[in-house]
């Protein structure tokens, strides 16, 4: 297996969702390849000081003094009457002609619905109920708690609809996608529009840009983004200059813009590692602009060996050594 | 693990889909301060976050009846509250016009770590919630979501309502991205 792409799974292997024979060829490739046990070791440090670190900054969010106080304050208006128990009223009260009527709706329905559901492909109804629920509670006028109503639009559900479908930000390399092609979450908030243009294997962007600020092709996919990002940072005269002593020893792809200090690209960004002869690792960073085939960004950051990367762990105090008792006999 | 639901708080939802308020207040506090962290996580405000939390616990209450899978309601008010934060900061960001109100597009202060070093041992934990919150949206939340309730990436899947594919995606991202900035920029060639 080669390392770049042991690399794209290292985050899959810290959460321990590789299994099976994914995860013996994982650990056999580990066993004879040093720079992706280093690669693991850094990810592990980053994964133990994350677990350490996390639960305290999630319990310092905390909302103001009064604000429980507000929420049990709030009157909740008992829900109007749904579309089913007003037509059942109307039905008590007209019946023939509903029953006339519901019938031509019925069939025109029927012949959309035939119609359309070849377009829309395979839909995932395992929380239809759910997902219905929350659509309808989301698309009902709301009120907010100073008594102004909230109203969701249809127009913002597309809108969602159009985040989620674009530039979806990625890593999984041009080997395959790493999603499920076979998962496809078209139901629920914003995802269930009939309007909806993505094929059902395309995985909902992960990645949530306002209109103007998506700086990925809507035509490529992101297996071709991330495989064109690679290539045409491999291309380039500075980025081969680098690498003309050390082959490089993994090349990843984000799409997410990304700013460290002087140094910003709206993405695609290639992350090139290679090994220098002093063990230290550089990261290559090379910001491609797709349009023009180019890098047109370009930074080497050079690591410290791996031990100083990472300070030990917080609050750790030696205990104190005891004093031996004083000899009673003297 | 998410919060899972006890037997009582299923109880509670059951009698909330009856139409017992007091049962849905209980929930209510219950549910509370996740709902708030996890829409705080989006906006980063505080008065945005609990607006929006606010705007939520009315959704569910009107939905409530209609929430089949009664063992799912955190999951389900997980749901509820996140894409009434995105609403939100949708909203806001058509207001301002502006793309530094995206937190895609952010700046990470390297300057003042250089030019202040602490030798505070906490440091390290500053570092890291500063980097975490420069991160998207999305990668923030997965990240805390994973870290503070020790969720799998299906459970964070049903709670972001995405697939289970993408959160493992946003997962390998916000590792790298951690990785960049905790230490890629301490050295520059």
């Amino acid at each position: 297996m080669k390392c770049d792409r042991v690399r794209d799974q290292i985050p899959e292997y810290i959460c321990q969702a590789l299994e099976g024979e994914d995860l013996s060829v994982f650990e056999a490739h580990l066993k004879k390849c040093p720079e992706c046990r280093r690669e693991i070791e850094a990810f592990q440090r980053l994964d133990a000081q994350l677990k350490q670190d996390v639960p305290a900054i999630w319990e310092e969010i905390e909302p103001s003094a009064q604000f429980l106080t507000q929420l049990k304050k709030m009157r909740y208006d008992d829900p109007k009457p749904g579309i089913i128990e007003f037509l059942s009223g109307i039905w008590a009260n007209h019946r023939m002609a509903m029953a006339t009527g519901l019938s031509i709706c019925f069939i025109v329905v029927l012949v959309v619905a035939v119609g359309l559901s070849s377009e829309w492909g395979f839909v995932d109804d395992s929380d239809d109920e759910e997902q219905v629920a929350l659509r309808e509670a989301i698309l009902s006028p709301a009120e907010g708690a100073g008594g102004e109503n909230v109203t969701i639009t249809d127009a913002d559900e597309v809108n969602e609809e159009t985040f989620f479908s674009k530039g979806a930000a990625g890593a999984d390399g041009a080997d395959g996608a790493q999603g499920d092609p076979g998962e496809v979450d078209v139901s629920g908030i914003g995802f269930d529009t009939p309007s909806a243009t993505t094929p059902p294997t395309e995985d909902m962007s992960a990645h949530e840009p306002t209109a103007e600020e998506i700086p990925l092709s809507e035509a490529l996919s992101i297996e071709e983004i991330t495989a064109l990002a690679k290539k045409i940072a491999l291309a380039d005269a500075e980025v081969q200059q680098y690498l003309a002593k050390h082959e490089p020893l993994s090349i990843e792809v984000i799409t997410v813009p990304i700013d460290i200090g002087d140094f910003s690209c709206n993405g695609p960004l290639a992350v090139i590692q290679k090994a220098e002869p002093l063990t230290n690792e550089a990261f290559i960073l090379a910001c491609v602009n797709l349009k023009t085939g180019e890098v047109e960004n370009l930074k080497t950051v050079l690591l410290p060996p791996p031990t100083q990367i990472l300070k030990p762990p917080l609050n750790i105090t030696p205990e104190p050594t005891p004093e031996p008792e004083p000899d009673p006999s003297s | 693990m998410q919060t899972n639901p006890t037997q009582d708080e299923t109880a509670l939802v059951h009698m909330s889909k009856k139409g017992d308020r007091e049962a849905f207040g209980r929930l209510m506090e219950n549910h509370a301060i996740r709902a708030y962290r996890i829409a705080y996580t989006i906006l980063q405000n505080q008065a945005d976050a609990e607006d929006v939390v606010q705007d939520a616990f009315i959704t569910a209450y009107k939905s409530i009846k209609k929430l089949a899978k009664e063992g799912s309601f955190p999951s389900w008010m997980g749901r509820i509250v996140t894409t009434r934060a995105y609403d939100h900061l949708r909203k806001k960001q058509r207001q301002n016009k502006s793309i530094e109100a995206s937190t895609s597009a952010f700046k990470f202060e390297l300057s003042q770590s250089i030019a202040n070093p602490s030798e505070n041992i906490n440091d390290l934990s500053m570092d890291l919630g500063e980097a975490i919150k420069k991160l998207p949206e999305l990668h923030r939340l997965t990240v805390m979501l994973r870290y503070s309730e020790d969720a799998t990436t299906d459970e964070i899947a049903k709670t972001l309502n995405r697939p289970a594919g993408t959160i493992r995606r946003v997962l390998s991202e916000s590792y790298r991205m951690l990785r960049l900035y905790l230490e890629g920029n301490q050295n520059e060639v």
